[in-house]
């Protein structure tokens, strides 16, 4: 009996290790890269997940060409990154034409308040309010301040860590951090206020 | 690699009202714990994603094998079309016309096929063999149909005869269709 396989076993073979593999990478990363759409998305519970979907259903097609030039975690993270983007582009963009809907929710529905926040309407009320003023300053940053932002401040990576993420120099990285926290404190300068406040 | 890192080791928050303001964003954007049932929800539905994805790459590879059949096709009649000489199955494009014929007919299928004239620029063919194709050619001619009109050519050694005519192909594309 010959020791060598015959190519069709062999691509049925690595066909189904790559399908294993995927399965074990969706149950050790969804967490994570639903909590990375999250703060990408400013926030938004449903469109985190949307976005988590998306990119592993593209990381998936993605798979057998994964040539392990980035450690896994790094490049599904760099996935992410882009779908938010993408995700976020296009709700900026839905929501210019709801300008012309004047009648739309003043407080978007993602951000209406969570049941078992507290029992206090007006608490509820004045959190979602809060976390929308957040959503809105974070979805005003560029893709790349935001996801400078979210990867080194909300997600706890260093500056070495983001910038190999993201592509970039930790240089460009720094100046990205920067403006983030520039156009941050200016519009949510106040924040530390209210959270003593709601807190 | 990128998980139980402590934050911002080589960013410093530049002052404390910025440490502040990234602490309160922390406490509001908290991610969301997913529930069991929510789990299985999203796994669900990206198993489901999954199958729609392959189901679609199936019948990529199966309309890309069809388009390169018809493809090759086309190339073995025109040459035989540019060549001058009857397409017959002593001829290596004889054969590939005759092998194209045999399995339509095996297959009880009808060819398809189209021409396109090179002087005028427009579809043209007189490929005969089905009932409609004189009409179907009229409207080509007519400019009524697009690419998409094809002409329909029995299988019986039509396609062959007709190539001795006079058309300058530009280029023929040939499928077989199921009848």
């Amino acid at each position: 009996m010959s020791s060598m396989a015959a190519p069709a076993t062999l691509a049925t073979a690595t066909a189904a290790a790559t399908e294993e593999r995927f399965r074990a990478l969706v149950v050790t990363e969804r967490d994570r890269l639903v909590g990375l759409a999250y703060h990408l998305t400013g926030g938004n519970r449903e469109l985190a997940l949307d976005v988590a979907q998306e990119a592993l259903l593209k990381a998936y097609r993605a798979l057998p060409r994964f040539r392990g030039e980035a450690e896994l975690s790094t490049w599904l993270t760099r996935i992410v990154i882009h779908e938010a983007a993408s995700h976020v582009r296009s709700r900026a963009r839905r929501d210019r034409w709801s300008v012309l809907w004047p009648w739309s929710s003043e407080v978007p529905p993602e951000h209406e308040p969570r049941a078992a926040e507290c029992d206090d309407p007006a608490r509820q009320l004045e959190q979602a309010r809060l976390r929308a003023r957040i959503s809105a300053a974070l979805l005003r940053l560029s893709d790349g301040q935001r996801a400078a932002f979210a990867l080194v401040h909300l997600e706890g990576h260093t500056v070495e860590e983001a910038a190999l993420v993201v592509g970039r120099s930790p240089g460009t990285l720094k100046s990205h951090l920067h403006r983030a926290l520039v156009a941050l404190r200016r519009e949510l300068g106040d924040l530390r206020v209210e959270v003593n406040h709601v807190a | 690699m990128l998980r139980d890192r402590k934050p911002n080791v080589l960013a410093p928050l530049p002052s404390a009202v910025d440490e502040t303001l990234v602490a309160a964003l922390r406490a509001q954007l908290a991610p969301p714990e997913l529930s069991p049932a929510e789990k299985v929800a999203f796994a669900e539905r990206l198993e489901a994603r999954i199958g729609a994805a392959k189901l679609r790459r199936s019948r990529s590879v199966l309309s890309l094998g069809f388009a390169g059949a018809a493809v090759a096709a086309s190339l073995a009649l025109v040459w035989m079309r540019v060549d001058g000489s009857l397409p017959r199955s002593t001829s290596p494009d004889g054969r590939h016309a005759a092998a194209v014929q045999a399995s339509a007919a095996g297959r009880g299928a009808d060819l398809l096929a189209v021409l396109v004239d090179a002087e005028n620029g427009v579809f043209d063919s007189a490929l005969g063999g089905g009932s409609d194709s004189g009409g179907w050619s009229n409207e080509a001619r007519a400019g009524l149909v697009d690419d998409s009109a094809l002409w329909r050519v029995a299988a019986d050694g039509g396609l062959a005869s007709h190539l001795s005519g006079e058309y300058r192909a530009l280029g023929m594309f040939v499928a077989v269709a199921e009848p």
